[in-house]
């Protein structure tokens, strides 16, 4: 309770900041569906991944499914939240936040579509709309971030991504007008837009985001203190230039630059892992939880990400060693951190909405999050969900097609495990009800 | 005061799954004057998505003991939350004894 006036006796810390449930929810409640629906046409994909197409309009399809409609959908809606208690800021506008997800909604069906068909009309339209969309997310986080006292690492990290989201967004405009013939005068340089936009949406938005968040979420889960934060502006600096010299290499079609890039990536997460682990030897819970070890495994991954980007210039593999590495990289870095945190994430966001205020379950005990989801369950996923990709990975560098057809299936079917845990926590038919609720 | 001591203990850290007594969350605990009542608290760490639950959980806890009418929760940072601070059933939960 507040004191007379509003202050807090003794000068305590209000952070009655969160937007209202159903903002968060709803973006993440798509990003899950989204992974279900991307793990579902990764596997039916799969030959065609074999073939190391990447520029063929199903994988287009598949790779925006998992970047937009999982990925970008979820991490809306954590970072809609996060943001609040990250920054102990609220939303700038939970308005727009609130209509924004429709037009994203319309935008990624119309574009999943398109791509799907290659269909230039509905390019320009739901292009148009996701822009928008995209476009409005970055503004309302930014300007929310702007308005806080929390600065440092983090906040320069979280910054910095949706710069780069911003950045990413636009470059896709560019490559939809020289697609549909309006901007001519850009189709000699197609490669190197599909490659920058490549580079700012996962190396920027992406990686920037992960590892801002990671600075926040990693000691919120472990209880860690004390931990070294001094490497953290290093790590961001190094991440930047890795980031920027890699595009200079795309440019100038320089070697040595995309080997400089690369050698500054695995600095920058060489840094990060040895921030975690600080982190982590300073933990105050002894047991560190599977989707916790899940997140640290990402963050090694982002090293061997780089490893391949190096041996890819070395040995050049045409298209299919670009969506190799590419592949990895989505997958093994983002999309293990993203299920990793979400297995915290969600429980929490859906605990606080449904139990907080409850005293007890019919047992006469706390609800508490671990009665939600047992967290030992995200183990086979996990371990499933690596070892396919690594033997995706070996599987399309060999060329081998059965093992690229075996290794896509048991990461999809990993996924689609990681979709039926999450859903059972969020429970449909009770989030239905709550978010036909004015809240 | 022990009965408030013992409302409290109803109000559990979700994310811990230990109550805020027991973790050490609890600094001190005034009656400045009848009925009212201050409670200074933490949190296991700054940031703590949990933190505006928690410590509302802890005035409406507070304030069903008897004769409590007001109840003011201050949530403080200094001294920074330490395992030292559980007691020892928490300590041996969370695997430290």
């Amino acid at each position: 309770m507040q004191g007379p006036g509003g202050a807090m006796p003794g000068g305590g810390v209000i952070t009655s900041q969160s937007p209202p449930f159903a903002v968060p929810i709803r973006y993440m409640l798509l990003g899950i569906v989204c992974f279900g629906l991307f793990a579902i046409d990764f596997g039916i994909q799969s030959s065609a991944l074999a073939q190391g197409i990447p520029g063929a309009p199903n994988v287009v399809a598949l790779t925006h499914a998992l970047t937009l409609g999982a990925l970008l959908s979820f991490v809306m809606g954590a970072v809609y939240q996060l943001t609040t208690v990250a920054f102990l800021i609220p939303i700038a506008s939970v308005p727009a936040a609130r209509w924004n997800f429709w037009v994203y909604l319309v935008g990624l069906v119309g574009l999943f579509v398109s791509m799907s068909l290659w269909w230039s009309t509905g390019f320009l339209v739901f292009g148009f709309l996701i822009v928008l969309s995209i476009y409005l997310y970055a503004v309302v986080l930014i300007v929310s971030l702007m308005k806080t006292a929390v600065r440092g690492p983090m906040f320069g990290f979280v910054v910095s991504a949706h710069a780069y989201l911003i950045l990413a967004v636009s470059i896709a405009v560019l490559l939809v007008l020289a697609d549909s013939g309006a901007v001519s005068a850009l189709n000699n340089v197609m490669g190197e837009l599909i490659a920058t936009h490549i580079l700012f949406a996962v190396g920027g938005f992406f990686t920037f985001l992960v590892m801002g968040f990671s600075f926040k979420l990693l000691p919120m889960f472990t209880l860690s203190h004390g931990f070294q934060t001094w490497r953290q502006k290093w790590t961001m600096g190094l991440a930047h230039a890795a980031l920027w010299v890699v595009l200079s290499g795309i440019w100038t079609h320089l070697q040595a630059l995309f080997w400089a890039g690369a050698i500054i990536g695995i600095a920058a997460f060489v840094s990060q892992i040895l921030d975690i682990r600080g982190i982590v030897r300073k933990r105050m819970r002894k047991k560190i939880e599977p989707p916790i070890r899940g997140v640290v495994v990402a963050a090694v991954a982002g090293i061997l990400g780089l490893c391949l980007l190096l041996v890819r210039v070395l040995w050049p593999m045409g298209e299919a060693g670009w969506q190799g590495v590419v592949m990895f990289y989505l997958l093994g870095v983002v999309t293990l951190t993203v299920m990793g945190f979400a297995y915290k994430i969600v429980p929490f966001l859906v605990w606080t909405k449904r139990y907080s205020k409850s005293k007890s379950n019919a047992g006469g005990k706390p609800v508490l999050i671990s009665d939600l989801i047992d967290l030992n369950q995200s183990w086979p996923v996990l371990i499933g969900f690596a070892v396919g990709l690594i033997a995706l990975t070996a599987s399309a560098a060999a060329s081998w097609k059965p093992g690229v057809i075996g290794s896509s299936v048991l990461i999809a079917i990993a996924i689609l495990v990681f979709c039926v845990q999450i859903l059972k926590v969020m429970e449909p038919a009770k989030l239905g009800k709550e978010l036909q609720e004015r809240d | 005061m022990e009965e408030v001591r013992e409302k409290l203990k109803e109000v559990y850290d979700p994310e811990i799954g230990v109550n805020v007594v027991d973790l050490g969350l609890i600094y001190k605990m005034e009656e400045p004057e009848e009925g009212t009542l201050h409670i200074e608290m933490t949190m296991t760490t700054p940031g703590c998505p949990a933190h505006d639950m928690i410590s509302q959980n802890v005035e409406w806890a507070a304030a069903q003991a008897f004769g409590v009418g007001m109840v003011y929760v201050d949530v403080v940072w200094d001294p920074p939350w330490s395992p030292d601070m559980m007691s020892p059933e928490a300590q041996e939960q969370l695997g430290f004894r």
